[in-house]
């Protein structure tokens, strides 16, 4: 081809091949193009599949993310189709049903063992799948029984999940089981009411102030305590202003500062009407919410009513030292002046008897003079009449002065000062059954001592007491029955008991009452006494602060028993008085 | 023997105080009963107690000592206590003997009068044999404490 003339055919070929190798450069250059647009292609799509399996190995990621959440949350969670059909669950949902996926899926709902043991349940949940099904999202509390009866509490929902379009392509539903923190409510709830019923009921006023004096809030106790009937009213004036005495609060004040509270504090407050109330104010404070303050809470306890009680107790106790002061006063001077008159009456009738004395010659020597009967006479007036008449004067004084006597040392057996020590109580019964060895022996009587435990009390007034019931047990038992008297005692908590026991004759009902009084001696009279012995006995069983009783039985026998309070123990010299 | 000791001693008066007019009579007529010779002067109230005995010191001299008072406790005016307080308290009385003569035996009563300085405490007894043997022992007792005083 390179072999060519000028002009011709040659030139034509020529031609032809320039023009062919033009065409073939410019299709050179179009495959050269083409290629080159190809390995572009093919870069991009090389890309773009790496691009795709970045992305699928993302999703890969996230579903299995997703599966780790959604197997293993705890919340119940599941999947379905806007019909209700379920497409998933997950296992806290399966194990709070107890079943397995296979059983469920592919199931409504409503018919699977979440729902089946409550018609009602089914329902509402039908209901709604419905709802959600239009695009709502759902939200109900339901309850899933436990086989043990118990009863779970869920915090059920339904979320519908939408396409591109807008179109409701699954439902999620989710369930929370809130049946701790249900409960904890409920104990909340219940605690709250309990201490809501406190505050209600208390019969004192429960408060919370601020640091003035300013109402925030009481109980209705308030109302009554303070005579008002609405809070409102009530809060108009701060607490500070009813104090009778400022000092009162500005020294509940201070002691809350140093101590952080104050516990029964006194204080006079002020009601509605103006009358005043005795208080015990127990308080605290705290910062109110925002710590710009101060509130002070506590209570209120009305003892207007108590402190009047102790003070009518106080009072009573007054009056009846001062009248047991005067019965002693009183004891005392009767029998101290009752006895001015009977010296009178006494001695002037043993002048009477001393002139009467003188007299009688006299008179029977002037008589002689007379007629013998009025001679008679004279002398018989004289020498009987008058006599037998001084007799009865003087004998009558004489045991009225016995009388007084005894009721001077009644009145002062009562007053008695007592030296107490401690005694022997065994050694001072011995002695006492000494005294009275002849009678028991003449009565044939059996004594038996059990235990007696030592007391402290005063020497004197214990042997006065024990010779006395000894000596009444022995005087009185029944003549023709082997006597037997018992002695013995206790140490209690609070006292000494001490119990003599006699099968005596005992004392009927009804005159079991003059057993302590005086000149009263119940039964036959025909052993001598002057009916004081148990008087004088109750009068120094009394002065040591203690008791005596007496049990009888007509025929059958009689049982004394006495007490004498341990605090004697501590004593000094006093503390005798029954009170204390 | 006492009562002679005490008739010997002339010049001895017995001043007797005691409100209760039968009762002065009657331990009058018995101190007489059990030969008891001395002058008795009676009077009802402590002031006239008091008056006497300090009457007879400022002057009247007439009013012989020594004395021994009987003196009763319950009186008008001045009562035994506050007169044996004021004859205690006295330098020119404080040696006179002073028997109380009451009714009662109370302790108290018996305690606070030798306390303040009596010297012989009796009860006025229903039965006067028992009084005047009393009276008898205090002719004694005076013979024995007047004497040394008197020297």
């Amino acid at each position: 081809m390179e072999e060519s003339d000028s002009g011709g055919p040659v030139r034509m070929l020529q031609a032809q091949v320039a023009a062919l190798n033009d065409l073939l450069a410019v299709q050179e250059q179009v495959v050269c193009e083409e290629s080159a647009r190809l390995e572009q292609v093919l870069r991009e799509r090389d890309e773009q599949i790496q691009v795709r399996a970045r992305a699928e190995k993302t999703l890969r990621e996230n579903e299995a993310k997703f599966r780790a959440i959604f197997d293993q949350t705890f919340e119940f969670i599941g999947l379905m189709t806007p019909d209700g059909t379920l497409i998933d669950a997950n296992p806290s949902a399966l194990k709070l049903a107890g079943v397995e996926a296979a059983k469920v899926l592919g199931k409504p709902f409503w018919d699977t063992p979440w729902w089946a043991h409550s018609p009602e349940m089914q329902d509402k949940l039908r209901a709604a799948v419905g709802e959600a099904a239009q695009g709502r999202f759902m939200r109900f509390e339901a309850t899933h029984p436990e086989p043990d009866g118990s009863v779970h509490y869920i915090d059920f929902s339904l979320k519908p999940v939408r396409d591109e379009n807008g179109h409701v392509v699954l439902l999620i539903p989710e369930g929370r089981d809130i049946t701790e923190s249900k409960k904890a409510q409920e104990r909340l709830r219940e605690s709250e009411n309990r201490y809501h019923e406190f505050f209600a009921m208390s019969r004192d006023c429960v408060f919370i102030t601020n640091k003035s004096g300013n109402w925030i809030a009481s109980n209705d106790a308030a109302l009554e305590m303070f005579g008002y009937d609405s809070l409102e009213e009530l809060y108009q004036v701060p607490i500070s202003s009813r104090y009778v005495h400022p000092k009162e609060r500005s020294a509940l004040l201070s002691m809350i500062e140093k101590q952080g509270h104050v516990k029964e504090h006194p204080a006079q407050l002020r009601r509605k009407d103006g009358t005043i109330i005795d208080a015990l104010i127990t308080s605290g404070f705290r910062l109110n919410e925002d710590g710009s303050g101060r509130e002070y809470y506590g209570t209120i306890r009305d003892i207007t009513a108590r402190k009047r009680a102790e003070e009518n107790v106080r009072r009573y106790a007054a009056q009846l030292e001062q009248a047991n002061e005067e019965v002693k006063q009183f004891a005392y001077i009767v029998s101290h002046d009752l006895r001015a008159p009977l010296v009178n009456l006494k001695g002037f009738a043993g002048e009477l008897r001393s002139s009467l004395n003188t007299l009688t010659p006299v008179l029977e020597a002037a008589l002689s003079h007379l007629a013998e009967e009025r001679a008679k006479e004279g002398v018989k007036a004289a020498r009987e009449e008058m006599s037998e008449a001084l007799g009865f004067i003087d004998s009558s004084a004489t045991q009225m002065d016995h009388l007084v006597n005894a009721l001077l040392t009644l009145s002062r057996l009562g007053r008695r000062e007592l030296r107490l020590e401690a005694l022997n109580v065994e050694e001072l019964v011995l002695a006492a059954l000494n005294g009275l060895a002849h009678q028991i022996d003449s009565a044939t009587a059996h004594v038996c001592l059990g235990a007696l435990p030592d007391v402290v009390a005063d020497r004197t007034s214990m042997e006065q007491i024990m010779g006395n019931i000894l000596g009444n047990a022995v005087k009185y038992l029944e003549p023709g029955r082997p006597g037997r008297i018992e002695i013995f005692g206790e140490r209690g908590e609070t006292a000494t008991t001490f119990i003599v026991r006699d099968n005596g004759r005992g004392i009927a009902q009804e005159d079991m009452f003059k057993v302590f009084a005086p000149f009263r001696r119940a039964g036959k009279q025909n052993v001598p006494g002057e009916g004081m012995g148990m008087a004088y006995v109750q009068a120094l069983v009394r002065r040591h602060g203690g008791q005596i009783h007496c049990e009888s039985e007509l025929g059958v026998g009689t049982t004394f028993t006495f007490s004498l309070p341990h605090h004697l123990d501590k004593g000094g010299g006093h503390g005798c008085g029954a009170t204390d | 023997m006492a009562v002679a000791q005490l008739t010997e001693k002339q010049e001895v008066v017995i001043l007797l105080a005691e409100d209760d007019l039968g009762h002065a009579r009657l331990i009058e007529k018995n101190l007489r009963r059990a030969n008891i010779t001395n002058k008795i002067v009676v009077v009802h109230d402590g002031q006239a107690v008091v008056d006497y005995l300090f009457a007879s010191q400022e002057g009247e001299e007439h009013r012989p000592l020594p004395l021994l008072v009987l003196l009763d406790l319950n009186m008008p005016v001045l009562d035994g206590y506050q007169v044996l307080q004021r004859m205690k308290a006295d330098e020119r009385t404080k040696r006179i003997p002073v028997v109380i003569l009451t009714t009662t035996d109370d302790p108290r009563e018996v305690g606070r009068c030798y306390d303040l300085g009596c010297n012989v405490y009796i009860t006025k007894p229903v039965d006067y044999a028992q009084f005047s043997e009393a009276v008898r022992q205090l002719g004694l007792f005076l013979s024995v404490v007047t004497i040394p005083h008197n020297r």
